[in-house]
């Protein structure tokens, strides 16, 4: 398997950390998702779509416990990745690993496994 | 009180040239002389009115009355485009300044020529007299040159007086450069027409035919003898040596400055004064030995008449005649030396070699050839061998062989010197200007440019620098970019002031004498953005690259500036376009609002405040017979499309529960989501997605639900405290068909009970410490405030949330609605179970 050809991203109130393990791409978002990190976010996204299609992974991570808030553009960026590898006709996992401590997850990320049960799991910790 | 210093200028094409050096060196030592300041302006040769070059010439127009009381015309170097009729216009256009002409003889202006036919004549007629060749072939100069029509014309006369006829096919223009003379021999040879000697109007066009006569097998002079004009310091380095016709260019600069200030002074002056040429003979005619070549004795001699013997006043005239000293500063020179002999001879041991030496230094400081000076010394050895006037006879010559000797050495040396010092100063010249020119093609802006020629131009022994540039469409005025005193920049003065001045007021002012070059700031042959002025000392290689450094450094800040003026004017339109899309947006929403809240059983109260930039939150209010409909959401995005999306959602609502008031909600947010769907992704090809919650309100208080928002809150009357409802939908838009998962949910209110609806923008709001609102301080809000009217109760919510964030990033809405149970109705009449 090829390496990893998508880079962290650190800015002040926002970041994203992929690792790939074996055939498990985790991605860890950290800090605030408001509008300053949307356009980012939805960047990253693309180019993290055509890194599972290259890479043929089985299962994508998004470690989202220390994302503390995610507005509603921000969680756009996240619809479209799953309808983007849904529409590939990839079967790749999405798993989330949340805190419930946090509102915005139980919420957002509630609706977005109605959205995709096939693919989408929330695994609370 | 002190009579003001005059100033004059000197027009030129070029300072580095060897023509236009020699008129300039001698211009400026005149203009020293004479104690007046000098502005040597150089552009380019004058243009035709419409073709390329004006930018260049610029510089020219800016000179006049304001800076100026007389002009010197070095007319030879412009004239080539536009002829004598150019020339002439060119003087007049600054009448009534008074005006002399260099090189050209122009009517009404006076003009100092040299005698180009006199010399053309002798160099033919050495050819054919002296040499014995009947076949001599003319280079010209170019067509609209007067200096090269003139020696034209000596050929054709000097044939004719010799009765040889004029074959056509010997003679072919040139330009005066080494490429079209090589062109011009190349003609003729061409033509195969035979021919035994050369003679070219300059010296550049001759070197190019002996390069074009080698190339075909024709050695110089053994085949072909060649003559030039000019007598250029290449004429005597190349090999073979070249004959060549002397012209006393540094004079002519000279006398032309004592013309101008007579006519400053309103004193009359000829129309037309005539220079003597010579003849200098050297190897390529087959007259010099290699020896001769470097200025040596036998060249000089050969140019003086014969050293007969005569009086002493005639020995150091023929002295004189032997070195070209540019300037008048040495006059006399040669009656010190004679006089230093005689004190040599006299016992003072070493007074001849020590004048000798302080001549050598004064005359290299003057730009002479130092090597005429080994002609000195054999003029005078002759004449102390030959024992005429008061020098002694043949047995003193013995004891001063080891005296001419030593001076011979000492002439060498100094020659050596002298060049190994002008190759030195021309190499520091190229370095620092390899220097500039990587500053200055990093200069993206004035300011670094600025700063670019405070740290280099010092390097260039330049002190005295003003750059000012153009501030109006018309370029009648400049603003001082970069202004450098006494080789420390300095602050310009901010006003701008009259292009015609060259620089800012004061910089070309009283005070000591000043010399200054004055140079166009162009890029290319159109674009020009301002003037230079440098003060004069600094190597002539350099103001012509600087020219063209300074004008593409200032052309490469325009663009940069203009790139960058593009990009932001692009941004601002962008953000205009997103400010007018964002309001066009928040015109949407609020006007869509309902505009009156009047469903039977419900106190309702709504607001909605849409953020500076996003839009897309939805709420309506629609009544029915049996109740009514209440709808909230929130499209992800903002702007335009947002705003968009919400409308289409707003109006499919809107119909559909109007055709039928009492269907499912999740079979309208279905349908609502298969629509959307469909204009968003594959019409708009967008991405929008929505929130939305739609409520069936039945006048029982029965509330039927279905879709995706955030929680629903009921603050139930008989507790006093809230409960939250969730949603279990999926959001509209982001899939083809959702009715597999979208069910109906319901709750029942009672009497007393509120149900408040609201946008993340209310709970997600964040303080300083991006905290959120959240959910529990809304619930608080509600149950602290819930026995106030619903209109109290929203503006209590606004209140709280806009109090905790003041400036918020995303739109906000609240919907309030306060049951009243139908009179006499009870829960447990209806069939509810409570």
């Amino acid at each position: 398997m090829s390496s990893l050809k998508v880079e962290s991203v650190v800015t002040d109130s926002f970041g994203i950390e992929p690792t790939l393990r074996d055939d498990t791409l985790s991605v860890k978002l950290t800090g605030t998702g408001d509008m300053a990190a949307a356009a980012p976010l939805g960047s990253y996204f693309r180019t993290l779509q055509a890194e599972v299609i290259r890479l043929s992974v089985s299962a994508v991570e998004f470690d989202v416990r220390a994302l503390y808030f995610l507005n509603s553009s921000c969680l756009k960026a996240f619809i479209s990745f799953i309808c983007g590898l849904a529409g590939q006709g990839l079967k790749c996992k999405i798993q989330f690993l949340t805190d419930a401590r946090l509102g915005w997850q139980r919420r957002s990320l509630t609706a977005l496994e109605r959205m995709s049960p096939e693919l989408v799991s929330i695994a609370d910790t | 009180m002190s009579k003001k210093r005059r100033t004059i200028a000197l027009l030129m094409d070029y300072v580095r040239g060897e023509y236009q050096s020699g008129v300039r060196f001698g211009v400026e030592r005149a203009a020293e002389a004479h104690d007046v300041n000098l502005v040597i302006a150089f552009g380019e040769m004058l243009a035709l009115p419409g073709s390329s070059g004006t930018a260049q010439n610029s510089i020219y127009h800016l000179i006049g009355a304001e800076t100026v009381d007389g002009i010197i015309v070095a007319s030879t170097t412009l004239c080539h485009h536009v002829g004598i009729e150019g020339m002439q216009r060119f003087c007049r256009s600054y009448a009534p300044l008074p005006v002399c002409s260099i090189g050209v003889a122009i009517d009404g202006v006076p003009s100092l020529i040299v005698d180009n036919a006199l010399g053309i004549e002798a160099a033919v007629g050495h050819m054919v007299d002296a040499h014995g060749r009947r076949r001599v072939a003319f280079l010209g100069g170019p067509a609209n040159n007067e200096e090269a029509d003139v020696r034209t014309a000596a050929y054709f006369r000097a044939l004719a007086d010799r009765s040889l006829p004029f074959d056509q096919r010997l003679f072919a223009y040139g330009a005066f450069t080494i490429d079209s003379g090589r062109a011009s021999m190349r003609e003729i040879l061409d033509r195969g027409v035979e021919l035994d000697a050369v003679v070219a109007a300059n010296d550049a066009m001759a070197l190019g035919a002996i390069d074009a006569l080698r190339a075909r097998g024709l050695g110089v002079p053994e085949d072909i003898l060649v003559c030039g004009f000019d007598d250029a310091v290449i004429a005597r380095f190349t090999k073979p040596s070249m004959s060549t016709i002397g012209q006393p260019i540094t004079r002519l600069g000279a006398r032309a400055v004592d013309a101008l200030m007579r006519m400053i002074d309103g004193e009359p002056v000829p129309e037309r004064s005539l220079f003597p040429v010579e003849l200098t003979l050297r190897e390529s005619c087959g007259c010099g030995s290699p020896a001769d070549a470097a200025g040596g004795p036998s060249s000089r001699a050969r140019r003086a008449p014969p050293a007969h013997a005569g009086g002493r006043e005639e020995l150091e005239r023929v002295l004189e005649k032997s070195v070209a000293i540019p300037a008048g500063s040495l006059h006399g020179w040669a009656g010190e030396l004679l006089s230093a002999l005689d004190d040599e001879l006299a016992g003072e041991e070493g007074r001849f070699l020590r004048a000798l030496e302080a001549l050598l230094d004064a005359a290299g400081r003057e730009g002479a050839n130092l090597e005429h000076f080994q002609g000195v010394i054999t003029l005078l050895r002759e004449r102390v061998r030959r024992g005429p006037g008061d020098l002694r006879g043949a047995a003193l010559a013995e004891t001063l062989e080891p005296i001419w000797h030593a001076s011979r050495v000492l002439v060498g040396s100094a020659s050596v010197r002298s060049e190994g010092q002008q190759r030195l100063n021309v190499e520091l010249a190229s370095l620092y200007l390899s220097w500039s020119a990587r500053s200055f093609s990093t200069c993206l802006s004035l300011p670094i440019l600025r700063r670019m020629m405070a740290s280099e131009l010092p390097r260039m022994q330049f002190s005295r620098v003003a750059v000012s540039l153009y501030d109006d469409p018309q370029r009648s005025t400049m603003v001082p970019l970069f202004l450098m005193e006494d080789g420390r920049e300095v602050e310009p003065p901010p006003a701008s002031f009259p292009a015609r001045l060259l620089a800012p007021d004061g910089f070309l002012g009283d005070g000591e004498r000043w010399s200054v070059i004055a140079l166009p700031v162009a890029f290319g042959d159109a674009e020009k953005f301002g003037v230079a002025v440098l003060n004069s000392g600094a190597n002539e290689l350099v103001y012509d690259a600087l020219r063209l450094q300074i004008g593409s450094a200032v052309k490469a800040a325009a663009l940069h500036w203009e790139v960058v003026r593009q990009v932001e004017l692009r941004e601002r339109l962008e953000q205009e376009k997103v400010r007018q899309e964002s309001a066009v947006a928040a015109r949407i929403q609020t006007a869509l609002v309902p505009t009156q809240l009047a469903v039977e059983g419900l106190e309702l109260s709504a607001i909605m405040k849409p953020a500076a930039t996003v839009g897309g939150d939805y709420y309506d209010v629609l009544a029915t017979a049996e109740g009514g409909w209440l709808g909230i959401g929130d499209v992800a995005g903002h702007g335009l499309a947002a705003g968009l999306v919400m409308l289409m959602i707003q109006s499919m609502i809107s119909a559909l529960t109007r055709s039928d008031p009492n269907a499912s909600p999740s079979d309208i947010v279905s349908a609502v989501n298969a629509a959307v769907y469909e204009n968003v992704r594959s019409r708009l090809k967008r991405d929008e997605h929505a929130t939305l919650l739609l409520l069936r309100y039945e006048r029982s208080g029965r509330v039927t639900f279905a879709g995706a928002h955030d929680d629903l809150i009921v603050c139930r009357a008989r507790t006093r405290r809230c409960v939250c409802i969730q949603s279990s939908g999926v959001w509209v838009g982001a899939l083809p068909a959702i009715d597999a998962m979208t069910r109906d949910s319901e709750f029942v209110l009672e009497d007393g009970d509120l149900l408040v609806l609201y946008s993340d923008g209310a709970t997600e709001a964040r303080d300083a410490h991006r905290e959120q609102f959240g959910l529990e301080r809304l619930c608080s809000t509600i149950e602290s405030s819930q026995d106030a009217p619903a209109d109290a109760i929203r503006d209590r919510i606004m209140k709280e949330v806009e109090g905790w964030c003041p400036s918020p990033d995303d739109d906000m809405t609240v919907v309030v609605a306060r049951y009243s149970a139908p009179r006499g109705l009870s829960l447990q009449s209806a069939g509810f179970p409570t």
